[in-house]
């Protein structure tokens, strides 16, 4: 096992260079350069001062020239600065990772319980009412634009009932709230997000656990076991839902490169302050060292969450060995 | 103290081109280039405004307290958070859900049912912007001022003014606004008339020949391309609106619009386009050198268009070196006569500035200057005892 594991963190390094390298080159593709923002049609701004700019982010450097550098930056662990306000790319992202990690974590936990539960009971009563009604639910979860059912229920438990917050992470008086009142009043905040957000993915996975749920239960040792004359419970959770579990369990790997990445959609719908919004804002603004430092960051998590949906596919089935 | 600045020749627009923040040198500390630009204190400015810098949230909001030492005393309003809410909709549904106490509308916003108002007043301002439709006058199609004559015959502005901004602003003669003493109010628009825009067309050699509706002239139909940049709902309507108009004239008019970095660098700066949309905003001062005159055509300039006129470019050589307002008034009104009837564009519309704000805010005055004709006494506003909303807890403030 170790070998191979060791095997797989070297065979990590020549990809990640890649992708930065693609990185890097399809950046300079797009039209524009990170100092369009203050000099676009600017009167005030004449072509000296601009081509001072030009000089001062080294833009006149051709862009291998550029990556080289940005590599052995790179190799101190050191990210570089936003060239939109000049401040720390690793402290920028500091700052946006946490609100984006409980947002995707809440609704991670909220998705798989809620799609195991599902499909489970969907499976266990195939072609039941309550299969044949959950299915429709799940899809229509699936295919409704989340933009609208957002809006829809922020108008509804919002603003017409006055049940939870429209917008935001925190209310405007948080800072003067209690530790408890504080507790309460980001999680109120929360809810619709979390909501929405799960109501959107919850499709996928419903249908993945109800397939494999219905493909375990037709094996012999779920026969053996009620021939046994365990009770149905038994047999459901302990001995069908166990083996139910390892092809789900190896999505949650490959789940964690979208638990960084953040979601440019919800967070601008829900005003919500985290990475979807600074990859959004980076890109729109040509904010070179900013978008390498999350395309790493993300890129370095795909990785590893593809090695570990791998590991633990290992872990939960043992007819799987690595040499 | 006193700060001396001594220029090579006399430039009026100099006060104005100093609109600069406080760079106190005691948090400087002297920085320069890169050095400065990744000061930390970027992020925590210290100025003499009436409002001290306390906390921003990235992405969330950005706190300002009252400065107890503004030199005009302190302002009434202890605290002002502004809060980051980037979908306008979102914005809206918060204002009346009255989460928050002012926002800018939308012309749709502002004609909303009136109960969503109940607790708050919108005000109707102008604002210092326009939005134009530019010819490229380097292109054959569009050097001959007729076509163009043509064209500012067959556009209907008044029918752009109504659709658009629903009404909320006025028709544009020229580079300057109504509330610029640079206006030129004598200036008489082109009259909306397609059937002498046809006929104009039609003495320049333009006729439906093969009558499948689009004007020809030796073989080749009259059509051109219109560009915009992408995510501005106003000018991208503007575009269907003018496409409809044209069409009516036998002119067919195809648009693109493109993503903002893409426009400016590959069609704008290359001066790569038949003809656009696009907008101003202007400063106080009516000096507009870098847009009108003759040497400013390089790539990446701002006389994007070619425009060349000898007596545009000595007025605006005289007018940035004359002192005499009402000499400057004088220039500045021919300029405005002059560029409106030389038509390097279509000047086509001046949208209104719609903030909303809580009726419990008082002490507004509004003065028409710019866009920041309103807040700009926003240390003067006040909120009377009985209506505060939000008491502040902090004993020092």
């Amino acid at each position: 096992m170790t070998p191979y594991l060791i095997k797989r963190l070297f065979m990590m390094i020549p990809l990640l260079l890649g992708i930065t390298l693609m990185t890097f080159f399809i950046m300079q593709l797009a039209p524009g350069k990170p100092t369009d923002l203050v000099t676009d049609l600017n009167t005030r701004m004449s072509s000296e001062a601009r081509e001072k700019l030009v000089k001062l982010y080294e833009l006149d450097r051709p862009w291998h020239e550029r990556y080289w550098k940005w590599l052995k930056r790179m190799s101190r662990l050191d990210f570089g600065t936003s060239f939109r306000d000049g401040r720390p790319v690793i402290k920028k992202i500091a700052e946006s990772l946490p609100a984006t990690l409980l947002l995707n974590i809440l609704s991670l936990i909220l998705i798989f319980t809620a799609a195991l539960a599902i499909g489970i009971f969907s499976a266990v009563k195939k072609d039941s009412l309550f299969d044949k009604i959950s299915t429709f639910f799940v899809y229509l979860g699936f295919s409704v634009p989340t933009f609208w059912v957002a809006l829809l229920l922020m108008i509804g438990l919002g603003l017409k009932l006055g049940l939870l917050p429209i917008s935001g992470l925190r209310s405007i008086h948080y800072s003067d709230l209690s530790a408890w009142r504080k507790f309460l009043d980001m999680s109120a905040h929360l809810v619709l997000p979390v909501f929405v957000m799960a109501l959107t993915g919850l499709a996928g996975l419903a249908r993945y656990s109800r397939s494999a749920m219905l493909e375990v239960i037709r094996q012999d040792y779920v026969r053996t076991a009620r021939a046994k004359g365990l009770p149905e419970r038994t047999v459901i959770l302990k001995h069908a839902f166990r083996n139910a579990l390892i092809p789900i369990v190896t999505l949650l790997g490959l789940m964690l490169p979208e638990l960084i990445g953040g979601s440019f959609i919800f967070e601008t719908i829900f005003a919500y302050p985290g990475m979807g919004r600074l990859g959004y804002d980076a890109i729109m603004a040509r904010d070179y060292p900013m978008l390498m430092g999350i395309g790493t960051i993300v890129a370095l998590l795909t990785l590893a969450g593809n090695l570990l949906a791998d590991l633990l596919y290992a872990f939960c089935d043992p007819r799987i060995r690595y040499q | 103290m006193t700060v001396k600045v001594t220029y090579s020749e006399p430039y009026v627009p100099a006060l104005e081109s100093w609109g600069i923040g406080i760079i106190p040198k005691h948090v400087f500390g002297g920085a320069k280039g890169n050095a400065f630009n990744e000061h930390p204190a970027n992020k925590k400015p210290v100025g003499t405004g009436p409002y001290i810098f306390k906390e921003w949230r990235v992405d969330e909001k950005i706190v300002l307290e009252a400065n107890p030492k503004y030199f005009d005393g302190r302002p009434h309003i202890a605290r002002y958070i502004f809060r980051v809410i980037p979908d306008n909709s979102v914005e809206f549904l918060e204002l009346r859900n009255k989460s928050i106490d002012t926002m800018l509308l939308t012309p749709d916003q502002y004609h909303a049912y009136e109960e969503f108002f109940e607790s708050y007043n919108r005000y109707r301002l102008p604002r210092a912007v326009y939005t134009y439709f530019a010819f490229n006058l380097a292109r054959p199609l569009f050097k001959d001022i007729k076509i163009r004559k043509a064209l500012a015959h067959a556009i209907n502005k008044s029918e752009l003014v109504q659709a658009v901004v629903m009404g909320l602003g006025s028709e544009a003669t020229g580079p300057f606004l109504p509330l610029s003493w640079a206006y030129n109010p004598a200036v008489k628009d082109f009259e909306c008339d397609p059937e002498l825009a046809k006929s104009i067309l039609a003495e320049a050699g333009w006729l439906d020949s093969d009558s499948d509706g689009v004007l020809d002239k030796g073989g080749k139909p009259f059509e051109f391309t219109l560009i915009t940049n992408q995510g501005n709902k106003m000018r991208s309507l503007s575009a269907e609106i003018i496409q409809q108009q044209l069409k009516k004239a036998g002119i067919r008019m195809h648009i693109r619009i493109i993503e903002w970095s893409t426009f400016i660098q590959n069609f704008v700066d290359k001066k790569d386009f038949d003809a656009m949309i696009l907008g101003w905003t202007t400063a106080p001062d009516p000096d507009q050198f870098s847009i009108w005159h003759s040497s400013q055509k390089k790539e990446g300039q701002f006389n994007f268009i070619s425009y060349e006129n000898a007596r545009v470019d000595a007025i605006l050589e005289e007018g940035r070196r004359t002192f005499d307002l009402e000499k400057r008034k004088k220039l500045y009104q021919e300029m405005h006569r002059i560029v409106h009837d030389d038509l390097p564009y279509i000047f086509l519309y001046y949208p209104d500035y719609l903030p909303v704000v809580h009726e419990r805010f008082e002490g507004m005055r509004q003065v028409p200057l710019s866009t920041f004709g309103f807040g700009w006494n926003f240390d003067k506003w006040y909120v009377r005892e009985k209506n505060v909303k939000y008491p502040v807890i902090n004993k020092d403030l």
